[in-house]
This record gives structure tokens, C-alpha cells and sequence, in this order.
């Protein structure tokens, strides 16, 4: 008897599941995006089959064709693989630097919170003399001493970006160490650092996510800066920053060169700020519920 | 309130110290040859040797610290290992294009990003500010060296409308303050004036673009914070003009953040200015760096370094002592 009714039931369920995928895509399309830029970052190969190293020198800057998307460099290298290769450097490296940075700077910052005293009071000058300087400035000098290559700015990006952490994670501590959990937690002799690691930091992270993805985007802005100024990635190396300097002497005659693999890197960081985004609306909202 | 003030005081001395000596340690003691990058890249042991002598970089640490910490109290940032001359006096040439653009990056940054900030906050997320909006999304995110690029690219060579490089192409005016724009009004010359002003168009440009959003999302956010506060429901029942509540009572409440991020935003701007110096080929302190780095010149380096972080201190001091003065309620604690 229910027999008729079976062919509208399934249709209608097969539409259910499609604005299922629909509902899921739209809340989770940020997600999405991350993975799309760690596929870029693991496998650039997939989006350039071209080889962004191999030279053509009867074809140099060429304008953008459909065998050349982005048209050719000064050598001849295929100007989209370059900038694909390239996000593997400026993102994947400052994905690196800004969770380095995380990392020390939650230990410092939490430590010097759980500890205060004449530590949390050392601590705290120290990041007061980093952030006294320009960010830029202060990592121009640093990777110039250290000398230039790509080692270096993830060196000196991280210095500059720890004490921001520090502050930041060091504020919650304090706010956090007052509660009965953190009091039950020493009276049953915890050790500080377990203390940290175990009761603390589920707190800390969701902030600090929201914080991390957007420091990435700001990350990949600094060190295609220092490249731009030649301290970070050395030729033949295609790091996005190194492509815009190159092209600076081809600025007139070939504005693809300009032009093109700027919007990658504009690219990266309006996704790692819709993420941010994403991420704290999603803190908040837990906390609503 | 001089408690306050003298806290401020000590604290920015104890800092500049710190820069001071993470200046001295990155330039004397982290790398690993100094002597070598002046000597150049052919030279023998006995010719490096000769260069760290000439150059006191034979001499034990803390006699080099002594030494370079007077010089700086001196007004002296040693001597250039590329050029062999007193790093000073070229900071003073240069100086003046840097703080000219600064300046009124700065100043077009503040006016834009504040005023276009209340705009957002009093129309709100409609459309009349979705340029606001997607304008700030777009400078964050853009590689200031690159949209100067772009610029210098399509509006100075394709378009023609804007000069590509430097600060000026007729004569420069008879210095008096080192700013091309006040100098040639003070000559009287005016085709030296709107000259300086065209060649700062694409530079500020660039700067500007960069940082905007910042100032004008954290004016939205704090002034629309703001206007959900009880008094303003008040003002408003009270008759008082949207003008006179916007001005008056919001925004006088809302400015303190603001003032904060401005001092920030100037030490940003200070590095900024360097890529787009380069860019530009903008003569200031900024191409100085950039040579200086070409030829691994740590006094130079560490010398721009420390006047543009001296600066940034500075700024950051009268932050702090400009609050007393528009929020009463810092004077009273």
C-alpha cells in the first residue's frame, strides 16, 4: 500500500542530502579553502604541471597565452608555475614561522603568567624591547646580521612574532589561574608546566587559532617583503616576494610579470583572514551555546 | 598624574637601552665575519685582519659596546663599512624625503581611515559603504611593495598621469626644512611645489592603501560599541542633532583605542616606507637601507634601525602623554 508514495520519498530524500552537502559546504567552506591551499602547498604539481626551474630562453616574457597563463619571465619559466611553486614558499614557510611563534610564545607567555615574580617580569621586559621596534625594521636587521636565505627570515620573522603571543596568551593566564579548576588542579600537585599543557590550554586555543590564521596572511606579507628586499629566498628559487623583485626590472615592458603574482599573494591572505574570521564566529558561538 | 608621567618616562628610557643593545648584538656580535664583508670577497686573512683593525672590530665586546653606546649619545652611528664615511651626516641628508612622505602618509592615513571609520559605524553594513569595506579588505591583504608596483606600472608609465620615480624633476627649492613641498612654498615657487606634490602622489598612495583598514575597522568597531551606550539614547531624546551626538559625546569616548593604534600604525608606517621608498626609488633612509643591505653595511643597517625605532618610541611616549589630556578619566587615576 505505501508502494506509490516510494518514488516521491526517495526523490525527496535525495534532495534533502543535496541541501545537506549545500548547508555543509556554506558553513564549511572555509575549511574547504584551507585544504585547497595545503593541496597548492604538498602537491603544487596537481595546479602546474610546468616545470617553474626550466628555462626557454627563445621565449622570454612572453605576454599570458593559453600555453602560458601567466606568459613567460625573463628566462623563459613558466610564469604560473612559478607563482603556484611560489605558494609553497611564501605560505607553507610562514605557516611555519607563525606557528613557531605560537608555540614560544604561548610557553613564554604562560609560564610567565603561572609564575610571576621576578620571571614573569624579566619575561615581560624582554617582549617589551621586541615590540619596541617596527616589526619590519626589526626583522630587516636581524636577517641582514644572520645573512640572507630563506633559514634566516623564518629566523627572524619568529623573533618578531613571538612577543605578541607572549601578551596575548600571558593576559588569559592570568585571568584563567584564578579559577577553582587551576587551584584543584596545584592542590593535587600538578607540576606548572603539566598545568599549562593539560588545564590550560584547551582554553587557550581557540583564540589562539582565530590569532594563528591571521598571522599567517600577515606572515606571508612580511616575508615576500624581506624577499622583495633580496634577505629571503635567493634565486633560482620561485618565492613570491623573489618573482615581484625580479620583475621590477621588467616593469614596463612586461606588466603580467607586475602584476599576476601579486594576486596570488593576495589571494593567500584574503583566505587566511575569511578563516580568522570563520574561526571566530564559531568561538563565539560556542560560547553562546 | 606625574606619577603616571614618570612611569612613562622610565619605561620608554629602559626600552630604547634594550633596542640599543639589541642593535649592538645583532650588528657586532651575531655576524660572523664582519671585518670580511668590508674587506670584500678577495680578500686575504692579513687584509681582513687590517679591515677589523681600522674598523675596531679587533677590540674585546663590551670595549666595542662602550664605544658604540657613547657614539650613539653622541649623535655618532659610527662609519659606514661601505662608503668608509661618518654614517651621521648622510642620515641627515636623507631623513628629510623620508619624514616629507611620512608625514603626510600619515596624515591622509589618519584623516581617511578615521572619518571614513565613523562613516561605516554611524551608515552601518549597507551598501553606501561597501566601497569602505571592501576597500579595507583589499589593503590589508595587498603586498605594499606590489600595489606600489601596480601604481607605479598602470597610472605612472601606461596612463602617464602620475612620474614614476623620485622626489622632483625641476631644481630642488633652497632647503630650509628638507620638506621639497614647504621649501618650494617658502621660495615662492610653485612649479617646484605641485611638482613635489605630484611626485608624493603614487608613494602616499601606496602607504595609505596599506593601512587604512586598520584605523578604519577599529574606529568602526569602537564607535559602534559606543553608540549602543545608554547616553546616546539620551542625546537622542533629548533632541540633540546626530552631528553633536557623532561629534561631541561618541566620538569623544570612542577616540582612546584610535590614539593608541595611530602610534602604532606609525611604527608600521616607519617600515613600510622602506619598501616603498625602494620602489620609488624614493631618496630617504629607506633606499639607504636597502644599498646598505646590498654591501651587508651593519653600521648603516643598524643605524636606520635605530633612528626609525628612536622614532617609533617617541611617538609611541607622546601617545601616552597625549591621553591625560583628551581623557580626563587617566588624569584622575
Amino acid at each position: 500500500m505505501a508502494a506509490p508514495a516510494l518514488p516521491q520519498d526517495r526523490s525527496r530524500t535525495a534532495r534533502r542530502s543535496s541541501v545537506r552537502v549545500l548547508t555543509l559546504v556554506s558553513r564549511y567552506w572555509p575549511a574547504l579553502l584551507v585544504f585547497a591551499w595545503l593541496v597548492v602547498i604538498v602537491v603544487p604539481g596537481v595546479a602546474a604541471p610546468q616545470d617553474p626551474l626550466a628555462l626557454n630562453l627563445s621565449n622570454t616574457l612572453a605576454p599570458p597565452s593559453a600555453q602560458h597563463l601567466f606568459g613567460t619571465d625573463e628566462a623563459g619559466r613558466d610564469l604560473w608555475a612559478r607563482c603556484v611553486w611560489g605558494v609553497r614558499y611564501s605560505l607553507g614557510i610562514s605557516v611555519l614561522i607563525v606557528a613557531g611563534a605560537a608555540v614560544i610564545g604561548t610557553i613564554v607567555g604562560g609560564l610567565a603568567g603561572l609564575l610571576r615574580g621576578p620571571i614573569d617580569a624579566l619575561l615581560m621586559r624582554t617582549t617589551d624591547v621586541f615590540l619596541a621596534f617596527p616589526y619590519l625594521i626589526l626583522a630587516i636587521a636581524i636577517a641582514s646580521a644572520v645573512g640572507p636565505g630563506l633559514t634566516t627570515v623564518v629566523v627572524a620573522l619568529t623573533a618578531v612574532w613571538w612577543p605578541g603571543y607572549a601578551r596575548m596568551v600571558r593576559g588569559q593566564v592570568l585571568a584563567l589561574k584564578e579559577q577553582a579548576f587551576v587551584e584543584g588542579a596545584r592542590a593535587a600537585g600538578t607540576s606548572t608546566p603539566m598545568i599549562l599543557y593539560r588545564h590550560l590550554l584547551p582554553h587557550l586555543l581557540p583564540q589562539l587559532s582565530a590569532r594563528v590564521s591571521m598571522d599567517v596572511g600577515y606572515a606571508v606579507l612580511a616575508l615576500t617583503g624581506l624577499s622583495f628586499l633580496g634577505l629571503g629566498a635567493q634565486p633560482p628559487t620561485p618565492e613570491l616576494g623573489a618573482i615581484i623583485a625580479n620583475a621590477r626590472s621588467h616593469l614596463l615592458e612586461a606588466w603580467w610579470y607586475t602584476t599576476l603574482p601579486g594576486l596570488f599573494v593576495l589571494a593567500a591572505v584574503l583566505s587566511s583572514m575569511v578563516v580568522s574570521d570563520w574561526l571566530e564566529s564559531r568561538n563565539k558561538s560556542e560560547f553562546l551555546r | 598624574m606625574i606619577y603616571y608621567l614618570l612611569r612613562r618616562l622610565v619605561g620608554a628610557a629602559a626600552v630604547l637601552f634594550g633596542v640599543v643593545t639589541g642593535t649592538f648584538v645583532l650588528s657586532h656580535v651575531v655576524p660572523s665575519c664582519p671585518a670580511c664583508a668590508v674587506a670584500g670577497l678577495r680578500a686575504g686573512p692579513a687584509q681582513v685582519a687590517a679591515a677589523a683593525h681600522s674598523l675596531g672590530l679587533d677590540r674585546p665586546v663590551w670595549d666595542q659596546y662602550v664605544t658604540y653606546i657613547s657614539g650613539l649619545i653622541h649623535g655618532d652611528f659610527g662609519v659606514s663599512y661601505a662608503s668608509r664615511q661618518p654614517i651621521g651626516p648622510a642620515m641627515i641628508t636623507y631623513l628629510p624625503a623620508t619624514l616629507e612622505l611620512v608625514f603626510y602618509s600619515f596624515i591622509v592615513y589618519a584623516v581617511l581611515g578615521v572619518g571614513l571609520g565613523m562613516v561605516w559605524a554611524w551608515r552601518g553594513n549597507r551598501p553606501e559603504t561597501w566601497l569602505i569595506r571592501v576597500f579595507s579588505m583589499l589593503g590589508t591583504a595587498m603586498p605594499v611593495f606590489w600595489f606600489a608596483m601596480v601604481l607605479q606600472l598602470w597610472l605612472g608609465s601606461r596612463l602617464g598621469w602620475f612620474p614614476i620615480t623620485g622626489r622632483l624633476e625641476v631644481d630642488p627649492p633652497p632647503t630650509v626644512t628638507g620638506f621639497y613641498t614647504i621649501d618650494a612654498l617658502v621660495a615662492g615657487n610653485l612649479t617646484a611645489f605641485t611638482d613635489a606634490v605630484w611626485h608624493l602622489v603614487l608613494p602616499v598612495t601606496a602607504l595609505v592603501m596599506w593601512l587604512f583598514a586598520v584605523a578604519a575597522r577599529l574606529t568602526q568597531k569602537s564607535v559602534s560599541e559606543e553608540m549602543q551606550m545608554p547616553y546616546v539614547r539620551t542625546a537622542i531624546a533629548k533632541g540633540a542633532s546626530t552631528r553633536r551626538i557623532m561629534l561631541r559625546h561618541v566620538f569623544r569616548n570612542a577616540i582612546n583605542p584610535v590614539i593608541t593604534m595611530l602610534g602604532l600604525q606609525f611604527g608600521w608606517l616607519l617600515g613600510g616606507t622602506v619598501l616603498v621608498e625602494v620602489v620609488f626609488s624614493w631618496p630617504g633612509i629607506g633606499t639607504y637601507m636597502f644599498n646598505a643591505l646590498q654591501t651587508f653595511d651593519f653600521p648603516a643597517i643598524m643605524a636606520v634601525t635605530v633612528i626609525i625605532t628612536l622614532g617609533f618610541v617617541g611617538v609611541n611616549l607622546v601617545v601616552d602623554l597625549i591621553y591625560p589630556l583628551v581623557d580626563p578619566r587617566i588624569r584622575v587615576n
